[in-house]
């Protein structure tokens, strides 16, 4: 797995690539501590590199979407590929979580 | 029939992997990362409760495709030799309906399992747990 942050218009922009399991989702789980502990306030996930996505990499989405919330942070996805968009949606995480079809919208989305 | 035995360790799921891409008949292809996900979830489970702590056991999978009631479908099975576990009558199903800080961590495998297979079978014998998962033919575009 492959994790870039970036800030855009003030914004953490997370790039996330490969596959998200349970071998993989302590490397995420680290990035989304960092992020937290940063002073960003306003946090976008973008897995338009994800091509895979397992229970265990949800349970690390969920984690972070818990510890935003508590820590009035705003957090948001976007550009999901076919098999991890349909994870989120079985998941019922679509409904709880910010999602966007794109980074711009996400972008627009946090303005 | 492809068949791979692995110790019952986390780090195995690499070469799992790799056996399934090698063995997945080809008009099976567009369900490959559901069934990476479908034997991620079984083996992540096998590897985590199925063995007392401490100890190493075994896990089989195996592909095969069954003509079975009339469909053709892709059957994946994985065999431990731990203790009885039946996932698909002993887990209870998630809450989707709460919210984010309600819903608890975890407890999405199987649910996951039921819904990117079209049946799911259990059975112990000789000591094993047997786990069957069938996959219908993808749709054509």
């Amino acid at each position: 797995m492959q994790i870039n942050t970036t800030i855009q218009d003030g914004v953490s922009v997370t790039k996330i690539a490969g596959r998200m399991d349970a071998t993989t989702v302590t490397e995420f789980n680290d990035e989304c501590q960092k992020l937290l502990n940063s002073g960003s306030g306003r946090i976008i996930i973008d897995l338009e590199g994800l091509e895979y996505i397992s229970s265990a990499g949800l349970r690390g989405i969920l984690t972070m979407g818990k510890a935003c919330k508590s820590a009035g942070k705003v957090l948001a996805f976007c550009s999901m590929q076919a098999m991890v968009a349909d994870m989120f949606k079985l998941s019922g995480f679509t409904s709880i979580l910010k999602v966007y079809p794109t980074l711009d919208e996400a972008l627009a989305g946090m303005r | 029939m492809p068949q791979l035995h692995v110790p019952a360790r986390l780090e195995q799921l690499a070469a799992v992997n790799s056996f399934l891409s090698e063995n997945i008949p080809p008009r099976f292809l567009p369900t490959l990362l559901n069934l990476e996900l479908v034997t991620e979830e079984l083996l992540v489970n096998v590897f985590s409760y199925a063995y007392p702590e401490g100890t190493t056991g075994n896990a089989e999978v195996t592909l095969r495709e069954v003509f079975f009631d009339g469909q053709d479908m892709l059957c994946f099975s994985v065999r431990d030799w731990g203790a009885p576990f039946n996932p698909f009558a002993e887990v209870p199903a998630p809450d989707l309906s709460l919210d984010t800080e309600s819903r608890p961590i975890g407890g999405l495998g199987i649910y996951l399992i039921r819904n990117v297979t079209t049946h799911q079978a259990y059975s112990r014998e000789d000591g094993a747990n047997r786990i069957e998962v069938y996959f219908s033919l993808p749709e054509q575009e």
